[in-house]
């Protein structure tokens, strides 16, 4: 019965009477095999250089291939070993010229110069075995100097139609800039595209900031900054780099580890008042505070569920660090974490699946991933220190910061898939921290 | 700011070998406020006048340690916070700021709130021998300002602190 | 639940290699050595790198008709049966067992001519469930 409840055909019916083949193998029946090994490999694509004049053609090509190479998903065939050459948007495809490299997907473009400061962007996919398209051509018109966004969409559209999955790439990270010594460390909020381009700075180094999260479109970031001389959080527009406190607290009233409702109109974070740190909650609009929590623990570092009906956070109200589930009007919370060692820094996965963590144990500090009720432990990292992860906005892939130990310790930004896979240091301008992966831009 | 700071730090790395309850750290004024260095070691103002900062920070001990994820007061850093209470009871004209500090062994929120936790004891500590509640002030820097950059518990003992930095004419 | 049809499937299929076997010895021609040559063959194909973890769970039988030179004939693969109820995830599935059976056999697979009759139809699950990497 669960079987037959559990397969369906092609055509989404119900199977009644082919669930389990019969064993005895008639005559003329079918030659019956079963797979239970394949391969985990990049998939091999070519991406002929787009056709077009300036230079943007080749620079898009490159982004496009960079993108789609650096998921570890797949693999570019070097140019050089191309049997043909794509020298018209609109011709033929011979498919076998590309079968022949073994090319699995094969992404043709052209970059036409509208000569009013604008650039179109065309692209098709091709399943080169399947010998048929994938997906209809696209294009994207917009101005000359974006041209690493229309790469990224590009690429995100290809990720897309090959993995089923929604792509990453037409996003921007927020993080702690840092220079100096490990004594003397100065901090700057910055902002970059997901890949290290286009690094911009939004605050000097004249105060101690940490921390950033983006509001759920993007155009918010909140942080923590020492700039009043305690710390306290902070707003700030990203386009006009505005920034305010967010709420007017007295001095000796530390708020920080704030996160935004999935409304992107309340923000949650956690005030500290006698030693005693709690979560509450703000109405970005009234200025009202609640409090959600109230135990004599440390209550820290919130996030809400996608759907905004719950927060995960962290509280040591057992002794150490461990990551409980409350309902988001508040209460005391249901412990999802097990296992000695310690949790902290929960993050709900922006499809609701997982709750990404740190965790620390035995002197190492992992990145992991779990179910939403605390089952399916797994770590994805390991090393002196890492720590505070944050989601690709199609919770596929996680950023984190990694530090090195000792007198020149310094700390990087990392990627890694919820596989573990494909652990790679994200190109920043120095060192860097605190990464907050930014939505989709629209 | 930045050479300020780079001129203490060979003498806070000295320090660290030394006995706690010695301490003798020239001008140091916390650790979170990159200030400027105190005054001289001699004269008026300098670490033999006892109503000097310099004579708070060197002879009383501007500071106390904490074991690994504790905020609870040892019986040698409570014999410090004595000699910081009478000090400040002493010298009226102070204020004081309390930063609480952690090793690099944590998250960073975490740290944070432990900071605060380690500061509030202290200023709790502090209010209990006498001192008025409004001449001090609590700050966290969590794991943002260590004194001690090697990544081994000979630092981490260290980091793991609070400091009284106390100002002058500064009321709160 | 999943691993219970997962279990459900092996069990119905784990004679699959005895029954090439079988076959051969009826007189067919193809040995069971030929089948685990062939199943070898296209394996190294499957390729599951690119799929959404979600759909790197999915079992599925897929059938397809050979020319005589051991090509596969690409019009004639199908999907029978999925454990998956995600028309979506089924999709991206029968695509990579679709380039696996394609992709490897571009060239002819290494089948006895003379046991044609027994291989001009395959019917081949896809199972992953052994080769999770989490």
């Amino acid at each position: 019965m669960l079987t037959r409840r559990n397969f369906i055909g092609s055509s989404g019916l119900l199977l009644a009477s082919t669930v389990l083949p019969h064993v005895s193998l008639a005559q003329n029946g079918p030659l019956r095999l079963e797979i239970t090994e394949g391969v985990i490999e990049p998939l091999p694509f070519a991406l002929p250089t787009f056709i077009g004049a300036s230079d943007a053609a080749a620079d898009i090509s490159r982004v496009i291939a960079a993108d789609l190479r650096g998921t570890g998903l797949f693999r570019q065939i070097p140019p050089d070993a191309y049997i043909s050459q794509v020298t018209s948007f609109n011709a033929e495809v011979s498919y076998p010229d590309w079968q022949a490299i073994n090319a699995q997907a094969l992404i043709t473009g052209e970059v036409e110069d509208r000569g009013d400061g604008n650039i179109a962007v065309r692209f098709r996919l091709f399943d080169v075995f399947s010998q048929a398209p994938l997906g209809e051509g696209l294009q994207f018109v917009g101005p000359a100097d974006s041209w690493r966004r229309m790469a990224h969409n590009v690429a995100d559209q290809v990720y897309s139609r090959i993995t089923g999955e929604s792509g990453y790439f037409d996003t921007r990270v927020a993080f702690i800039h840092e220079e100096g010594p490990k004594n003397a460390r100065l901090k700057r909020l910055a902002i970059m595209d997901y890949d290290g381009a286009n690094v911009q700075y939004l605050t000097d180094s004249r105060s101690l900031v940490l921390a950033p999260r983006f509001s759920p479109s993007g155009d918010r970031l909140l942080y923590t900054s020492y700039e009043s001389g305690f710390p306290q959080v902070y707003i700030m527009d990203v386009a006009s780099v505005q920034r305010r406190p967010l709420e007017a607290i007295s001095g000796g009233n530390m708020t920080f580890s704030p996160r935004f409702t999935p409304s992107g109109q309340n923000v949650v974070l956690s005030l500290e008042q006698g030693g005693n740190s709690d979560i509450y909650g703000v109405d970005l609009a009234t200025g009202t505070r609640s409090q959600l929590t109230g135990s004599p623990a440390i209550e820290t570092a919130p996030s809400f569920s996608p759907d905004g009906s719950q927060i995960v956070f962290e509280s040591d109200r057992t002794g150490g660090q461990q990551i409980y589930v409350m309902p988001a009007g508040g209460g005391e919370g249901r412990r999802i974490s097990t296992g000695a060692g310690r949790y902290g820094t929960p993050v709900w996965s922006p499809r609701g699946d997982y709750i990404a963590f740190t965790y620390q144990a035995d002197g190492r500090f992992h990145i992991g991933v779990m179910r939403t009720d605390g089952s399916e432990q797994r770590l994805l990292t390991s090393s002196f220190l890492d720590e505070g992860p944050t989601w690709a906005p199609n919770g596929r892939v996680i950023m984190f910061t990694r530090e090195t130990p000792g007198d020149d310790g310094a700390p990087a930004v990392y990627s890694v898939d919820i596989s573990g896979r494909n652990l790679q240091r994200v190109a920043t301008p120095g060192m860097a921290s605190d990464p907050a992966w930014g939505p989709l831009q629209s | 700011m930045m050479t300020s700071f780079f001129r203490k730090a060979p003498v806070v790395l000295l320090v660290s070998t030394l006995a706690l309850a010695a301490c003798s750290q020239g001008g140091f004024r916390g650790d979170g406020a990159l200030g400027a260095d105190g005054a001289g070691a001699a004269g008026a103002g300098g670490v033999n006048d006892p109503t000097s900062s310099a004579y708070f920070n060197q002879v009383v001990g501007d500071r106390v340690l904490f074991a690994v994820d504790q905020s609870t007061l040892s019986p040698e850093a409570q014999t410090i916070l004595n000699g910081q209470a009478d000090w400040l009871m002493s010298n009226p004209e102070f204020t004081a700021l309390i930063e609480g500090h952690a090793d690099e062994q944590g998250t960073r929120e975490y740290n944070l709130a432990l900071g605060a936790r380690r500061a509030a004891a202290v200023q709790e500590y502090l209010i209990s021998r006498g001192v008025p509640g409004t001449r001090l002030r609590t700050i966290s820097y969590g794991k943002e300002r260590p004194i001690e950059i090697c990544s081994t518990e000979a630092c981490y003992s260290q980091n793991r602190r609070s400091v009284t930095v106390i100002s002058a004419g500064l009321g709160a | 639940m999943m691993g219970f049809v997962y279990r459900l499937i092996c069990a119905g299929l784990l004679a699959g290699p005895a029954m090439a076997q079988a076959t051969a010895l009826d007189g067919s021609g193809l040995t069971e050595q030929d089948a685990a040559a062939f199943r070898t063959q296209m394996q190294a194909c499957w390729n599951v790198g690119a799929l959404p973890a979600d759909a790197q769970d999915i079992v599925m039988r897929v059938r397809f008709t050979m020319a005589p030179t051991g090509v596969p004939v690409a019009d004639s693969l199908e999907l029978v049966e999925t454990s998956s109820q995600d028309a979506a995830h089924t999709e991206l599935a029968f695509q990579a067992a679709r380039r696996a059976v394609i992709r490897c056999g571009a060239g002819g697979y290494d089948l006895p001519a003379a046991a044609f009759a027994s291989w001009e139809h395959v019917e081949v699950t896809f199972d992953p469930s052994g080769m999770r990497v989490r």
